[in-house]
């Protein structure tokens, strides 16, 4: 039954570039972007356990790293994209000897810093275009017309992917010793679980999945600045979505994105607002209900959850 | 090398202003465990209170300061009694998220009251006065700022020395379960931890806005600096924050003066170099993180 209607609902949202105007195809591709950086993000925290505050790097190194490379070298800017979430994780591979050194509060906000750091550098360099950025001079290479819709599949592709990875994780004996390391790293690592390496492999993973996210995010607006690359926002805005939706869960981003995304219009006539009141019910579901929205369906429907427990 | 005894003189100056930015996070890390995103936002937010306050009463903002400081206090103790306090376990992230959301709160609601402009506060001759000293002239704000600084380090650290309460904070940052056994109620000590630590963030955003300017963002540069200030100095004693932001301070002078354009990227850099080689910082002690 779920799994049918999991089937119907990609099919749907892989047929949207033919249904939708371009206005509502660019806010699914964007939820769906937003969902795949919200997974990445979910897998570091929600599963592992460590809060990054500075995942936007990523993000921009993704981006910076579609338009810079198709700039000089002849890739066709969709093999890029995967090449791009590759670029992400090098760079969170190269970033682990000094983060690792740190612990929660620590990591947080070194993670922030290290951030700041990549934006400044970036910003300054001319290669990747200064303050005021590149255009995607790839962009005459290819149809232009499809760019959305292609855009769009892959964030369906990367999305679905990361929710098709994090249920695998669930299910696999890794997934226990991830889960064991989140809930008492000494203990773990005393039962051999090698906690250092789970940790290095699940933050490179969540840098890849936030690289390629910001590769398609760019790809579509055809322009990348230091200022939209590098926002903060990035950050916040998935914090917010995995806090609301539910830590750890699979279903819970999903939620947050589309709470998110109506907040956001709903209050699109009152600058600021969104983030006012989303910061408010994210306080809340910390102080209230810290499974978030995901736990909040399973208390209301636990008849369902029953029933899908012992079929 | 007049430009250098300038660096070391404004560094020096500045420094002070850091370590009250640092003081007070690294007085609720010490005693908590837990970092409070917000702190950039509560110093700015102090600020502000003290434009809206001045613009009421015509007296001189330096009368204020010490009424928006206690509200910052009450503002400190309100937060941890009824947020934070129903957060607290071992594991640090509900805490860190719940000020993370306050931060993001606070700096929208301030970006919408008070526009994204960029403020200053008149203190009117004092702000233009200097004396030469040395063939060097030093402003009165600036070295007012620095000795203030040193003068609440002094009395934070008598208070944590020779004081019952000073004692009470210490042990709850030692070991707050076993002080529990003590009758010290550890959530009182806690509320007083971030009753202060407000207090001091509001005060160094009151003087940071005095000395130069402040925007409703510039609140996360702020927490950065804090937090920069705490590694660089190292935790376990007051004064390493006291020295963590002279030394970040004189980097960001230095940084300023050789390669404006850079802005704050120095100082993120040598907050790197300290956790590669010297990870209990300038002074502090041995801490696992």
């Amino acid at each position: 039954m779920t799994r049918a209607i999991l089937v119907l609902l990609l099919t749907a949202l892989a047929a949207a570039p033919f249904a939708l105007n371009a206005g509502g195809l660019a806010l699914l591709t964007e939820m769906l972007v937003l969902l795949a950086i919200a997974q990445s993000w979910n897998l570091l925290a929600g599963y592992g356990g460590l809060l990054s505050l500075g995942h936007h790097a990523f993000v921009a190194t993704g981006a910076y790293l579609l338009f810079a490379v198709t700039r000089d070298l002849p890739v066709s800017p969709y093999i890029m994209v995967p090449l791009s979430g590759a670029g992400a994780a090098l760079l969170a591979l190269a970033l682990t000897p000094v983060l690792f050194r740190l612990r929660e509060v620590y990591f947080a906000i070194g993670m922030w810093v290290a951030a700041e750091i990549i934006k400044i550098v970036v910003s300054r360099l001319h290669y990747f275009g200064g303050s005021s950025g590149l255009p995607l001079y790839a962009a005459r290479r290819i149809d232009t017309s499809w760019l959305p819709a292609s855009a769009h599949w892959f964030a369906l592709t990367l999305a679905a992917g990361l929710c098709l990875g994090l249920w695998l994780l669930q299910q696999s004996p890794y997934g226990l010793h991830v889960h064991a390391m989140r809930d008492d790293e000494t203990a773990a690592r005393s039962l051999g679980v090698k906690t250092r390496r789970i940790k290095g492999t699940i933050f490179v993973l969540s840098a890849a999945g936030c690289g390629m996210a910001g590769a398609i995010s760019f790809l579509g607006t055809l322009y990348v600045s230091p200022v939209a690359a590098f926002d903060i926002n990035w950050t916040v805005n998935v914090i917010f979505i995995c806090v609301i939706g539910g830590l750890g869960t699979i279903r819970g981003p999903v939620l947050g994105v589309l709470l998110f995304v109506v907040l956001r219009e709903g209050l699109v006539d009152y600058p600021g607002w969104s983030q006012i009141a989303l910061g408010t019910i994210a306080v809340a579901v910390m102080l209230t209900a810290p499974k978030g929205l995901s736990g909040l369906l399973d208390r209301l429907l636990p008849r369902a959850r029953t029933a899908a427990r012992d079929p | 090398m007049s430009a250098a005894i300038e660096i070391l003189m404004n560094g020096l100056f500045l420094g002070g202003l850091y370590a009250l930015f640092g003081l007070g996070l690294s007085l609720i890390f010490g005693v908590m465990r837990i970092a409070n995103i917000a702190h950039g936002e509560l110093a700015i937010a102090g600020a502000l209170v003290l434009f809206t306050l001045s613009a009421a009463w015509p007296v001189s903002p330096l009368l204020l300061m010490p009424l928006v400081c206690a509200g910052a206090f009450a503002f400190g103790w309100l937060l941890q009694a009824q947020l934070l306090n129903r957060v607290l376990s071992p594991d640090p992230m509900p805490a860190l998220l719940v000020t993370f959301g306050l931060s993001v709160v606070m700096q929208n609601a301030m970006v919408g009251l008070y526009g994204a402009n960029s403020r200053s506060i008149d203190l009117g001759e004092i702000k233009t006065a200097n004396i030469t000293l040395a063939g060097q002239t030093i402003g009165w704000l600036p070295l007012g700022i620095f000795l203030l600084s040193l003068g609440l380090f002094g009395g934070l650290h008598l208070v944590l020395r020779k004081t019952r309460l000073g004692r009470a904070v210490r042990a709850t940052s030692d070991d707050a379960e076993t002080v529990a056994l003590f009758a010290i109620r550890r959530r009182r000590i806690f509320a007083i931890a971030m009753a202060v630590s407000a207090a001091c963030a509001a005060l160094a955003g009151m003087l940071l806005a005095s000395r130069s300017s402040i925007t409703p963002f510039s609140g996360a540069e702020r927490l950065l600096i804090a937090f920069e200030v705490i590694v660089i100095g190292g935790l376990g004693s007051i004064w390493a924050s006291y020295l963590g932001g002279i030394a970040l301070a004189l980097v960001h002078v230095a940084g300023f003066y050789f390669d404006p354009a850079s802005g704050l990227l120095y100082g993120h850099l040598m907050l790197l170099i300290f956790l590669l080689i010297r990870p209990q910082g300038l002074a502090g002690k041995v801490v696992t993180r």
